[in-house]
């Protein structure tokens, strides 16, 4: 296991964090690049010095500013895999991978990296150079020489960050098997959403070196609950809108602003519906709140769907259709422009291009309210002295 | 089709370009070789002749001002070797006879060589070392630096003749000559090497020519005794391809001139020996009546005479 | 490697393709006819054989490779360490001391000697004590290496920085994780990394330790067997005869071609070796 916070800075740039990972977990690091991640990781491994902190890797004590004890790298017994793998040109793959295992009797490493190999299916391509691998090859092997000398927590920096789309969906799962396999802590920065989403235990936002956000990876990036949250995970439609009216018995409301009404969940999780705030708005009870929609939760039809249970049926014109792997995002103005994501196949059927005419259908509890003034959540921050 | 047409005539641009590069380079060249105004005389001199033909120049421009002397100093050898590749000069003057025939040889000379000055060797000693080496017979001690210059140029041939010399007179022994050159440290490349290393004080002792150490600094002269010195001859001759070869002859002729010779003779050269009798009172006279083991006389007393 | 030959094959031809195949053959000429009419001249000559394995140019030659195999062994002990730190340190002292590394470059060499007579000489700064002691550098081979190492050592020092430069520190980084202590790391990652840039630096610095002239006929002097190296012994042999200077020539060309063409192998079989 691995825990502790520090507090870095590095030029003006102020860093603090705080984490905790049992063994087997995987702790995701969420944020925009410069958001502090990767700093946070060196300073784990000892690349960096932190101004005050306390690192725990493994039950052991290696870094504490308060007893100005700070073990060098190469005693922290820390994996780090870096965006770029780094794998040295100058050795082989089995080379690469036996790299830490100097001090393990020469039979003991051969057998490390031969089971390693195995796991990673990287048979036959022992003897092969770094610029020999295809870029998948390039991270098992990253990965394997990372894993070899048995860390006792891994530290992966963007792993999947130089593999295409295709790419990462099966190194995702790779990954995932391999690490389930061992028991190591995995700490992963990323700042793809569906990365996180996929390999997080649990997960934490951070922005500008501040932890925004922490807890459940569904609950932090399928719903933000702040707009900064939002803006970072990737909500492709936020709308300013106005309550026009609310229907506690459906736990909807119904919201408008320029051009665009529609049904969303009721407000009661929203601050600026607390009754303070409320006593600002004006006397019908009318307040201010960001909706937030997934393009992804739109569906997109040709026609006007009737005696369906969706709430929201919207029409709009065609503005853009714009390439977003693994589809298309579809943008329609429907008052406000509303970004829908879809695939290829539905693009070719339905003959979508820009000027056509089409209906933007989606439930209400689709839409989720979003904060508007951040909330840091300081709660989370666990274990900090 | 238009874009073949436009390829070829950038490559043609490139092409011009490239010519008129080459055409300037000529250029610079041609007007670097070329004489303007008045008559350029260009005299290829040994390296010992520096300071004295530079004198003799300076006197002989003023003489005839409408000649302006170019000089050129290297090594006898090399001057020769320059001059039968085709370097372009007037006139040739060696430190030694043997240069001079060579050239003779090539078919270089216009006409005879003339002796215009003789040079003799004398052993120049640090300041350092003074009090080490005080007499020639101190050279064979065997702590002391020698320097030499390479015994393939003439001041270096010289020097090791008049070391068996001394060691076939009284006084020396025949061990002398031996002693002596396992004391050399190094052989180079030209008399001038062997008179810095000297002042510099790297080597104690060095055998140089007695013009050499006129303007020297830093260093005391122990002078070489007439019957085991050589006299170094120093021929002269109009080049046969000479561009100026009226000049070049009135050069020759003001050098053996009364007035050139007191300006080589205040440089520490010897009088050309078919005028020596005439002539004797301006040198520098070492030979005589000086013993032959001896004495120390500073360098600018000499410089001085 | 198929995969870097593969991408390579794709490369098209570049606009300027035609000038710069004129600058090569440009280039070629110029330094090829020279040399070529060097080897032309020396090879009609009767004796070329016979003169090439005489004594006295053996002797120049062998103390050429000794002085200049020891020059090479002090600048890469001294010079890595060296160049390593001045390739990752950022203080302004450094950058201060980075750029006097390149003033024997710019030196010419007949100063670079008289330099190290007023440091090393009988009266040189550090000669004067050292005489003291009985220790004496003029005129002895130790100042032939001296000079070698004094005119030599940038280019090794300049390359060698280059080369660590060039090395990405997360690779170094990453080796620590591994439990691998920086000296080590230096030792199994940097240095081999780096090792096809120190070689091209070695290279480069041994032709100029080996061509070196002026600094040596001012320092060391001139004496066959102990300080007269094969420059200085062509620079004798003019003396007499162009044509000894001339196989003397050819000979260290020879030489030097055959010690260079070695580096050149070494540094580009150097990653294959190493696996």
């Amino acid at each position: 296991m691995s825990r502790g916070w520090v507090h870095c800075r590095v030029g003006s740039f102020d860093l603090e964090a705080t984490w905790s990972i049992e063994p087997g977990e995987v702790l995701v690091l969420f944020g925009p690049s410069g958001a502090g991640k990767t700093t946070t990781l060196r300073a784990i491994a000892g690349l960096l010095q932190p101004q005050r902190g306390h690192i725990e890797v493994g039950n052991r004590v290696v870094y504490d500013s308060d007893s100005g004890l700070s073990l060098p790298t190469h005693r922290r017994r820390v994996g780090y895999l870096t965006q770029s793998y780094n794998l040295f040109p100058h050795l082989n793959v089995s080379k690469n991978i036996g790299y830490g295992l100097r001090n393990w009797t020469s039979s003991a490493a051969g057998e490390r990296v031969r089971q390693l190999i195995e796991v990673l299916r990287l048979d036959g391509l022992e003897q092969r150079r770094p610029w020999e691998l295809s870029g998948g090859q390039q991270q098992r092997v990253a990965l394997g020489r990372a894993l070899a000398p048995n860390p006792e927590v891994l530290l992966l920096d963007e792993p999947f960050a130089s593999l295409d789309m295709e790419l990462r969906r099966i190194f995702r799962r790779e990954l995932w098997s391999t690490l389930a396999e061992s028991n190591v802590p995995v700490l992963l920065v990323t700042h793809d959403r569906e990365e996180a989403l996929a390999l997080a235990d649990s997960i934490q936002v951070i922005d500008e070196g501040k932890l925004l956000a922490q807890g459940n990876p569904l609950d932090v990036l399928g719903q933000p609950g702040q707009e900064r949250v939002a803006n970072l995970v990737g909500v492709e439609n936020l709308f300013p809108l106005t309550i026009e009216s609310r229907n506690p018995r459906n736990g909807t409301m119904v919201c408008a602003g320029r051009g665009l009404r529609i049904e969303v969940p009721l407000d009661a999780s929203v601050p600026n519906s607390s009754p303070e705030d409320r006593s600002e708005t004006p006397a019908s009870g009318i307040g201010h709140v960001t909706v937030g929609i997934r393009a992804s939760d739109i569906i997109i039809s040709t026609q006007e769907i009737l005696g369906s249970t969706a709430r929201n049926r919207l029409q709009g014109v065609v503005t853009h259709v714009e390439l977003a792997p693994p589809g298309y995002e579809v943008t329609l103005d429907c008052g406000q422009p509303l970004r829908c994501q879809i695939t290829g196949a539905a693009l070719e059927e339905l003959k979508i291009r820009p000027g056509m005419d089409l209906w933007a259908v989606f439930k209400a509890s689709s839409c989720f309210l979003v904060q508007d003034a951040p909330l840091v959540a300081r709660r989370h921050i666990a274990g900090r002295p | 089709m238009t874009s073949t047409v436009n390829i070829r005539r950038r490559h043609s641009v490139r092409a011009a370009s490239l010519v008129s590069l080459v055409a300037m380079f000529l250029a610079v060249l041609l007007a670097c070789s070329s004489s303007r105004g008045k008559e350029t005389l260009t005299v290829f001199a040994a390296a010992s002749l520096t300071q004295s033909f530079e004198a003799v120049a300076a006197a002989f421009e003023e003489a005839h001002p409408q000649i302006s002397v170019k000089l050129a100093f290297d090594g006898s050898q090399r001057l020769r070797v320059q001059l039968g590749h085709g370097a372009q000069a007037d006139i040739f003057a060696s430190a030694d006879e043997r240069q001079m025939s060579l050239a003779q040889e090539s078919g270089l000379l216009a006409g005879e060589a003339v002796t215009f000055a003789t040079n003799t060797l004398v052993v120049a000693v640090s300041s350092q070392a003074e009090t080490k080496v005080k007499s020639l017979t101190d050279l064979a001690q065997d702590d002391v630096r020698l320097v030499l210059a390479h015994p393939e140029v003439p001041a270096g041939r010289y020097a090791v003749d008049v070391i068996e010399l001394m060691a076939k007179a009284p006084g020396f022994g025949p061990q002398y000559s031996a002693q002596i050159l396992r004391n050399v440290v190094s052989h180079e490349p030209n008399v001038r090497g062997v008179l810095q290393k000297v002042a510099l004080g790297e080597a104690d002792s060095g055998f140089v020519y007695a013009s050499d150490v006129v303007s020297a600094e830093n260093i005391s002269v122990l002078v070489v005794p007439e019957e085991a010195n050589v006299a170094a001859i120093y021929p002269v001759a109009a080049l046969r391809f000479a561009a100026e070869k009226k000049s070049a002859e009135t050069f020759i002729q003001f050098l053996t001139s009364p007035q050139g010779q007191r300006i080589l003779h205040s440089h520490g050269f010897g009088p050309i020996p078919s005028l020596a009798g005439s002539n004797s009172s301006g040198s520098p006279d070492f030979r005589g009546e000086k013993p032959a083991s001896a004495y120390l006389e500073s360098i600018h007393a000499l410089g001085d005479s | 490697m198929a995969l870097v030959t593969g991408r390579r094959l794709i490369s098209q031809p570049t606009p300027g393709a035609g000038l710069g195949g004129a600058a090569t053959l440009l280039y070629v000429v110029f330094i090829g006819l020279p040399i070529g009419a060097l080897l032309f001249k020396a090879a009609q000559q009767e004796s070329f054989f016979s003169s090439l394995i005489s004594g006295p140019a053996l002797t120049a030659m062998r103390l050429s490779l000794v002085t200049s195999a020891i020059s090479m062994l002090v600048i890469v002990l001294v010079g890595t360490p060296f160049a390593y730190l001045l390739a990752r340190s950022r203080s302004p002292l450094l950058r201060l001391v980075d750029a006097l590394v390149e003033l024997p470059l710019v030196m010419p060499p007949v100063v670079a000697g008289v330099a190290m007579l007023m440091a090393f000489g009988r009266r040189g700064v550090l000669g004067a004590p050292l005489e003291d002691l009985g220790i004496t550098l003029p005129f002895t081979t130790a100042a032939v290496i001296l000079a070698q190492i004094f005119v030599a050592s940038p280019f090794f020092v300049r390359s060698a920085k280059v080369g660590f430069q060039s090395v990405a520190t997360d690779h170094e980084d990453i080796s620590r994780t591994l439990g691998v202590s920086p000296w080590s790391t230096f030792l199994r990652v940097t240095l081999p990394l780096a090792a096809p840039s120190l070689l091209t630096g070695l290279a480069l610095s041994w032709a100029r330790a080996v061509s070196e002239f002026g600094a040596t006929i001012m320092f060391a002097g001139n004496l066959t067997g102990k300080t007269q190296t094969m420059p200085l012994a062509i620079m004798s042999a003019m003396e007499t005869s162009l044509d000894t200077a001339l196989v003397l020539s050819v000979l260290l060309i020879l030489g030097s071609l055959a010690v260079l063409g070695a580096l050149g192998i070494l540094a580009r079989r150097h990653w294959q070796a190493e696996a």
